[in-house]
């Protein structure tokens, strides 16, 4: 896709976020906290000051020439924010530990990785000194196993 | 004063202070030395540490790490051609020659040098300059405070790299999440749409972990990532012998100005100071001649003015409160976390913080030139470490990091979220470096004006009147703001003239 085409788009998107918040902001439920200078008064602001940027982000991508994106390894994209969204949603209920030790096997793994007399070991080392140093000298408590809790 | 300076370098020499100097410098050239992962991700991984500090060592342990990875770049940048950092990429000019013609020990003991010199020399800077800001800032109402972040946040977004309407909406944006939660004023939520947990709105580290380390990590995996380790054949580091350092002082004093001041000027950064400081070596040196195939004084040039920078940047950071880049943004959010509000006031508030801050990054450099010179046989190790592990590690880091404000679940969902957001913006050529500055200043931003607003009975106008300081701010705004017309103009000029335009420096 051209790049002219993708930043035309997305200011498109951030003016419809950006309209989107500023109606909101006008709603029954914040005018009547909407005195001179109260709550609303600086995000509406900012606003329209949104606005007035997603506009000129428009215009420029029409009015300058456009590139083409790099090539973007969509494969490893996705495998990198997918484990990356399981590990945050399973964390606080599996436990650390687990979530670490079954991480670092797969992350590298699916990126290309695939040594794994260096990953298994790694992935223990890893996690478990972590898990030291975070809970037992920094006592900074991790989330447990609830099994084990 | 001389009270807080004697509590400062007591708290700064406790050896909790000094092991996290010690442990930040290391940690930051190993990370710096990286290709690819710079000083922001250092940083961040290096946050969720100093939770269990007090405020004098968690930032010792910054300072420690911001120090490091803006020297660690260069390793790479001579061993194997590919800067460690965007600061150090004028280093590859002259030192992967040098590598090439056998002399990599002598680049790295150059480069060392250089970067000590320069950085002791901006911590000078900022311990001449810093208290001398801070007393002007004394004379800062509401009205003044406004038209300085205003001032601080445009210069920002416009020197950003990419558009100007882009920094100024990330600025904007940044803004504007600050707002999400209770009104600090009258304590009416705002924009929470009714869901309970945006009431606290959202954490700043959260966010800030999310656009620079997940950011990066997702961006590197959408790169194709090298499994496979570089080759570098060398042995250590050397210094050159006195004389070849003595012909090249006029130099290093020069370079290591160009990057103090370049780093006290918001937005700007070491990498540009360094192709400043270059291309003035290059114009000025005796041995011009020889600068691109492996001649010292390139490194010399490159290497005292990026590391100059860190203390320049500490000047606005630490006097006004102001951050003028993406690491010092981090490190006032630091500060937030220990309960030391970031402003105008900073320094008259918390002397005994920012005199640590002064002292910590004097020892740091000083322990960067015998940590770079221990360590200098095992550089080639770390950069033999695959992509994939790290980013692997720093995932969990971030994790981690996010999760230990708080514990909460809530937060790392927000990381994720704002760590996606980041890419897209940076696939979009947005910088994100103003949206984090805008939410470490949105705060402050708002109750100044709303203040300076009841104060004059509700007259923007009088913003103007009365208020010298101010108006000389707001008419460096509009400057800024006028910026892209300035460059139009000359690069018309520039092609009317038939010359050809300075190459764009990487943020």
């Amino acid at each position: 896709m051209p790049k002219i085409t993708g930043r035309l788009l997305f200011s498109v998107v951030m003016f419809s976020i950006g309209a989107f918040l500023l109606a909101y902001s006008y709603t029954t439920a914040n005018v009547a906290a909407a005195a001179q200078f109260g709550p609303q008064f600086f995000p509406r602001i900012l606003l329209w000051t949104w606005l007035v940027l997603a506009l000129a982000m428009m215009a420029e991508s029409i009015l300058l020439k456009g590139r083409k994106y790099k090539e973007q390894n969509w494969k490893g994209l996705f495998a990198s924010i997918g484990l990356t969204a399981l590990a945050c949603t399973l964390m606080p209920i599996v436990g650390f530990l687990p979530i670490s030790l079954t991480f670092m096997l797969a992350y590298p793994w699916a990126l290309g990785y695939r040594r794994s007399t260096v990953l298994i070991p790694l992935s223990i080392i890893f996690s478990f000194a972590t898990w030291y140093i975070f809970n037992e000298i920094l006592l900074i408590p991790l989330p447990e196993i609830p099994w084990l809790a | 004063m001389d009270q807080a300076i004697l509590e400062a370098f007591a708290q700064t020499t406790s050896w909790m202070c000094l092991l996290c100097i010690f442990v930040g410098t290391l940690w930051g050239i190993i990370v710096g030395a990286l290709p690819g992962l710079g000083s922001v991700l250092a940083i961040t991984i290096c946050l969720p540490f100093t939770y269990a500090l007090d405020p004098a060592s968690a930032i010792a342990l910054l300072l420690g790490c911001y120090c490091g990875s803006v020297y660690g770049g260069c390793i790479s940048a001579i061993l194997i051609n590919t800067p460690g950092t965007p600061q150090s990429a004028a280093t590859c000019f002259d030192g992967f020659p040098m590598a090439q013609q056998g002399k990599a020990d002598l680049a790295l003991g150059w480069a060392t040098g250089s970067s000590v010199f320069g950085g002791l020399l901006s911590c000078i800077v900022l311990i001449v300059c810093g208290p001398q800001l801070a007393k002007f800032a004394l004379n800062f109402g509401p009205v003044e405070t406004f038209a300085l972040i205003l001032m601080a946040l445009t210069c920002i977004a416009s020197i950003s790299k990419g558009s100007m309407p882009a920094g100024l909406l990330s600025g904007v944006l940044g803004l504007f999440l600050v707002t999400v939660g209770m009104d600090p004023v009258s304590g009416n939520m705002r924009f929470t749409f009714g869901y309970f947990k945006l009431s606290g709105g959202f954490e700043l580290i959260a966010v800030v972990v999310g656009v620079f380390a997940l950011t990066e990590v997702f961006a590197r995996a959408a790169e194709f990532l090298n499994n496979k380790a570089p080759q570098v054949a060398y042995s250590g580091m050397r210094f050159a012998p006195w004389h070849e350092w003595k012909i090249r002082i006029g130099l290093l004093l020069k370079s290591s100005i160009i990057g103090s001041v370049v780093g006290i000027l918001p937005g700007t950064g070491a990498a540009t100071a360094a192709f400043i400081s270059y291309a003035e070596a290059k114009r000025s040196s005796p041995r011009s001649a020889g600068m691109g195939q492996g001649e010292p004084d390139g490194l010399v040039a490159s290497e005292a003015a990026n590391n100059a920078v860190t203390g320049g940047a500490l000047v606005p950071s630490l006097a006004l409160g102001l951050p003028g880049d993406a690491v010092t943004a981090v490190m006032l959010a630091t500060l937030v976390l220990h309960g030391i509000t970031p402003g105008v006031r900073l320094m008259i508030d918390n002397p005994v913080a920012v005199y640590s801050a002064f002292i910590a990054l004097i020892i740091a450099n000083i322990l960067m030139f015998f940590q770079g010179f221990a360590v200098a046989k095992f550089f080639a190790r770390f950069l033999r470490i695959p992509e994939p592990l790290l980013m692997g590690m720093v995932v969990i880091l971030c994790l981690l990091g996010t999760y230990g404000i708080r514990n909460s679940a809530f937060d790392l969902v927000v990381t994720l979220v704002f760590g996606i957001f980041g890419y897209i913006l940076r696939v979009f050529g947005m910088p994100v470096a103003p949206l984090v500055i805008g939410m470490v200043l949105g705060t402050q931003l708002e109750l100044s004006l709303r203040q300076g607003l009841l104060l004059s009975d509700g007259n923007f106008w009088a913003f103007f009147n009365g208020h010298p300081i101010a108006l000389a701010l707001f008419a460096m705004t509009a400057v800024l703001l006028c910026l892209p017309l300035i460059r139009y103009g000359l690069e018309r000029r520039r092609a009317a003239l038939g010359q050809a335009a300075p190459p764009e420096v990487e943020e």
